[in-house]
């Protein structure tokens, strides 16, 4: 019942400043207007969350908003941002989880005078917005590092590490970065335990390749799991469950997908969370919002030299349980004054 | 030669059948005694297929009746041809080539087990089929390789001859058979033919679509001529010859209806 | 006609056995009760929605592409189900029926319609992933419900969910030949119009069997979110491969009308030993996918050279 009157009020307060959009058609032309373009993989809810939380913020500024969806493939997302520049939007987000095309967007859009803010994965041409990768995967590696060395004294079976290949860099940057991370607490585990395969980011795809692993390495018992991000350590967690071999599996994840809710498996001992929802707030904090009002600052395109840096929260499966679940973290940064950014409001490891 | 006295076993009246604006079947009607070989003769496009699809309930007539042993019936599906006792063999889609000849005689049809609980699970009594597919095809003398192998690598004759005899085993009592020698060769179509010739002493009527006269005047008893979608004449073996047939084909000499209208114009 | 493909039988174990001894020369270590288990699993799920897929293939239908999707809804059912804290068999009986749902509105929309079952079912995958991302995008058991308890329980030392995988090929492959229904579909298959002619109504056929054949797919649902973890909309698009080949090198004509379904278990037995062998080997997943690709091309290859020849 809660749920349905909710999706009525979220309705209303979609339909009722729609109205006023239609009536105020006249003054369009002057208004502001932000393309967004969200990353459209059905994997995972936060690419849909994306979208909302700008439509929210870009309502709030009185701006004009179009979405489109990225349908996760690098020619959908160079022909949506071909759409905004016939929409003659001022301005465009995007994620593209597929950055094959991101040069050719970067270069329709500059051409068009466009500026673009991207998502996590740099493009020269473009603001970034985002998390440092590298960075986020050396802090979770740091915390998995920290448990090993307290319950195995450094000495794992295995490091397991849950590729998603198709990430391209940002899939080395976390699980390379976590790797990276963990030897710095645990210096000296042989290169011979650090083993990895492919999940493709997504527990249930990746279960088979977990399960193959596992009795390719039949007497691995501890073990530690890194990953892309949650879904792939699950599936080794979950694999190793089914083998009968779990007892002493350890994993940490990256994206903070699976740590919150009543639902986590208890070998995931840790993640680390973007907020990935939350992005819009830094976007149009620092980029957008400064465009709008004809600040136009200067870009900044580079992970490690950002227009805004996302700052990442690792947490503990114990610290995660105080972090509400990804819905109602959105209802609750809509709430904020603007600008409050969801790792002000919800990270317990600041 | 059997004497028609009793009641036909088939008689169509005055079909019609139209396509749209296109006219198939104009008015074709035909009477198969009991026992007897009845051809059915004609140009391509003379309807002739179409007659054949109306009496096996492929397809449906626009107008007339049907009467199988003096009973009216309706025939929408080829179920309800079946159920009147009307098997038709078709020459390309007669049989199933990836099952055995004894599935393919059964296929439809197929007994079910006499266990009780095997009946539960809808199981086949394939013993009792094998069996009795095997003394049907002796009582023809049809002789293929087994009636365990795929249907695939059998020939023309010995198919059409399993076609035939299937619809002996089911009981019919009527069977249609159109173009039954096409592709055969001399050898071939002969056993075919005797087939069809045995069914007669089995008391079963046929209706043979051919082409080739000879043939046809060696094995049935009467013929039906059709010509623009009418049955226009119907000869009795004994008493015509092939040159008069061809001729009611051609249209060289007129039908019957024709003759009589032109009787009826000369006094005038 | 008993022992039908009896040939296929040997040469799938063959070069299964092949395989599985070429590993273990290589690795000792492959012969474990760990590979045992790991591909026991694997096959589990592939084997059942192999049942929907020959059933399909051998009635003429070709293939039912539709099958992630509809795994995936039935997978959902199940899920919100044992959310609802209902018991096991209502749990399964759901995702059954949910299956045996979407195959009925393909055959409505096929039957219906009078379109090529392939297009449709490709068709109503696009259609129902997209419906299904609206509906939810991250669904799981929740731990240690029973559902999930059976996705991790062993029974003589298998996986739990490969013992009905087994006993549902053993029954099938039983009643497909030897039943008055298994045997009209099958003559459907091989011969539609033949089959039409004696009486046999090719609509019920179709609905019969794109009904059932979705019963299988909403039964490997089970299966499937027992096992999965976390899933997602499109994480069944991965299987579709695997099960087309297994039907395919099982004998399990695609042009219709042939099939031992017992072969089966060799096949996706065979299949499901390849990822394994693989990794074993050394060789990573981008070499696993080319051998599938392979092993599928081969398989459609032996498929047409057998329909060429005839043999039963």
């Amino acid at each position: 019942m809660l749920r349905i009157s909710k999706r009525v009020i979220a309705t209303m307060a979609l339909t009722v400043p729609l109205a006023f959009g239609v009536a105020w058609s006249a003054n369009a032309a002057e208004k502001f207007k932000l393309g967004m373009a969200v990353g459209g993989n059905t994997c995972c809810d936060w690419m849909k969350a994306q979208g909302d939380v700008a439509r929210a913020l870009a309502e709030k500024n009185g701006w004009d908003y179009i979405e489109l969806s990225n349908n996760n493939d690098p020619a959908i997302a160079l022909k949506n941002a071909r759409i905004f520049a016939q929409e003659g939007v001022n301005a465009m987000i995007q994620f593209n989880g597929q950055p094959a095309s991101n040069p050719a967007i970067s270069q329709a859009m500059n051409a068009a005078k466009i500026p673009v803010v991207t998502y996590d994965i740099a493009d020269p041409g473009m603001y970034f917005v985002g998390i440092d990768n590298l960075a986020a995967g050396v802090a979770g590696g740091e915390q998995l590092g920290k448990v090993i060395k307290e319950k195995w004294a450094c000495n794992p079976d295995l490091v397991v590490s849950a590729e998603g290949a198709a990430a391209g860099i940002v899939n080395e940057w976390r699980t390379g970065g976590m790797r990276t991370g963990l030897k710095k607490i645990c210096p000296d585990i042989p290169a011979e335990k650090w083993v990895s395969f492919e999940s493709q980011g997504d527990a249930a795809v990746g279960l088979p390749a977990a399960r193959d692993l596992l009795a390719a390495h039949p007497d691995a018992k501890k073990m530690a799991v890194v990953g892309l991000n949650d879904g792939g350590v699950l599936s080794l967690i979950n694999a190793a469950e089914q083998l009968g071999r779990a007892d002493e599996v350890i994993g940490w994840g990256q994206d903070g997908a699976f740590i919150t809710g009543d639902n986590v498996n208890p070998h995931l001992a840790g993640s680390v969370f973007y907020f990935l929802e939350g992005y819009a707030v830094y976007a149009i904090r620092d980029v957008i919002a400064p465009i709008a009002a004809g600040n136009i600052p200067p870009l900044k395109a580079a992970a490690d030299n950002p227009a805004s840096r996302v700052e990442p929260c690792p947490v503990s499966a114990e610290q995660a349980k105080a972090v509400p679940a990804m819905a109602e973290r959105v209802a609750k940064l809509l709430e904020a004054p603007a600008g409050t950014t969801a790792y002000s409001l919800f990270c317990p490891n600041k | 030669m059997r004497e028609t006295t009793t009641t036909p076993v088939l008689e169509a009246r005055h079909i019609t059948r139209h396509f749209g604006a296109v006219v198939a079947l104009a008015d074709a009607s035909l009477t198969l005694g009991r026992g007897e070989v009845l051809g059915l003769v004609g140009d391509n496009g003379a309807g002739k297929s179409t007659f054949l699809k109306i009496l096996s309930g492929v397809i449906s007539a626009s107008s007339g009746e049907i009467f199988a042993d003096g009973k009216l019936v309706q025939l929408k599906r080829a179920q309800d041809a079946m159920d009147a006792g009307i098997e038709t063999v078709y020459q390309d889609l007669a049989l199933v080539d990836t099952m055995s000849a004894f599935q393919n005689v059964y296929l439809g049809r197929e007994e079910l087990s006499s266990n009780p609980l095997a009946r539960l699970f809808n199981l086949v009594d394939d013993r009792k089929m094998r069996s009795r597919a095997r003394e049907v095809l002796d009582k023809l003398a049809v002789k293929i390789p087994s009636i365990d192998v795929s249907v695939k690598g059998m020939s023309g004759g010995q198919r059409q001859c399993l076609a035939i005899a299937r619809a002996l085993l089911w009981g019919r009592r009527i069977v249609i058979l159109d173009e039954p020698t096409a592709a055969l060769g001399v050898r071939e179509t002969g056993q075919v033919l005797d087939v069809i010739r045995d069914l007669r002493n089995h008391d079963v009527s046929v209706i043979v679509v051919s082409h080739n006269m000879q043939q046809l005047m060696s094995v049935a008893d009467r013929i039906t001529v059709m010509r623009l979608g009418r049955s226009i004449a119907t000869r009795s073996v004994r008493d015509t010859q092939v040159s008069e047939i061809v001729g009611l084909i051609t249209g060289a000499i007129p039908g019957d209806a024709e003759a009589e209208a032109a009787k009826l114009a000369i006094p005038a | 006609m008993r022992l039908q493909g009896w040939g296929t039988g040997l040469t799938l174990l063959a070069v299964w056995l092949l395989l599985i001894a070429a590993t273990g020369l290589y690795r000792p270590d492959f012969l474990s009760h760990q590979t045992v288990l790991a591909v026991s699993f694997t096959m589990s799920i592939v084997g059942v929605m192999a049942i929907g897929q020959g059933l399909v293939a051998i009635s003429g239908g070709f293939l039912d592409l539709s099958q992630p999707a509809a795994l995936i809804a039935s997978s959902l059912v199940a899920v919100r189900l044992s959310e609802a804290g209902l018991p096991f068999a209502v749990v399964i009986l759901g995702a059954v029926l949910t299956g045996m749902a979407w195959g009925f509105a393909n055959a409505v929309i096929i039957v219906g319609a009078k379109l090529n079952p392939v297009i449709v079912t490709l068709a109503t995958n696009f259609i129902g992933l997209a419906a299904l991302y609206f509906a939810f995008q991250l669904a799981e058991v929740p731990l240690g419900s029973a559902i999930h308890q059976f996705g991790r329980a062993k029974l003589f030392g298998l996986p739990a969910i490969w013992w009905p995988m087994l006993a549902l090929v053993l029954v099938v492959g039983f009643l497909i030949p030897r039943t008055r229904y298994g045997r009209r579909a099958i003559a459907v298959g091989g011969n539609r119009m033949a089959a039409r002619a004696r009486g046999i109504s090719l609509k019920a056929t179709r609905f019969a069997i794109f009904t059932a054949a979705g019963g299988f797919v909403g039964f490997a649902g089970v299966l499937f979110c027992a096992t999965s973890g976390p899933f997602n909309p499109s994480s069944a698009n991965a299987l579709q491969l695997n099960v087309i080949a297994g039907v395919i090198l099982a004998g399990i004509s695609l042009s219709g009308g042939r099939g031992n379904f017992w072969l089966l278990l060799l096949s996706v037995g065979f299949l499901s030993t390849i990822p394994t062998a693989l990794v074993f080997f050394g060789l990573s997943s981008d070499t696993q996918s080319i051998f599938q690709g392979l092993i599928l091309i081969s398989a459609v290859a032996f498929d047409g050279y057998r329909a060429r020849r005839g043999t039963p």
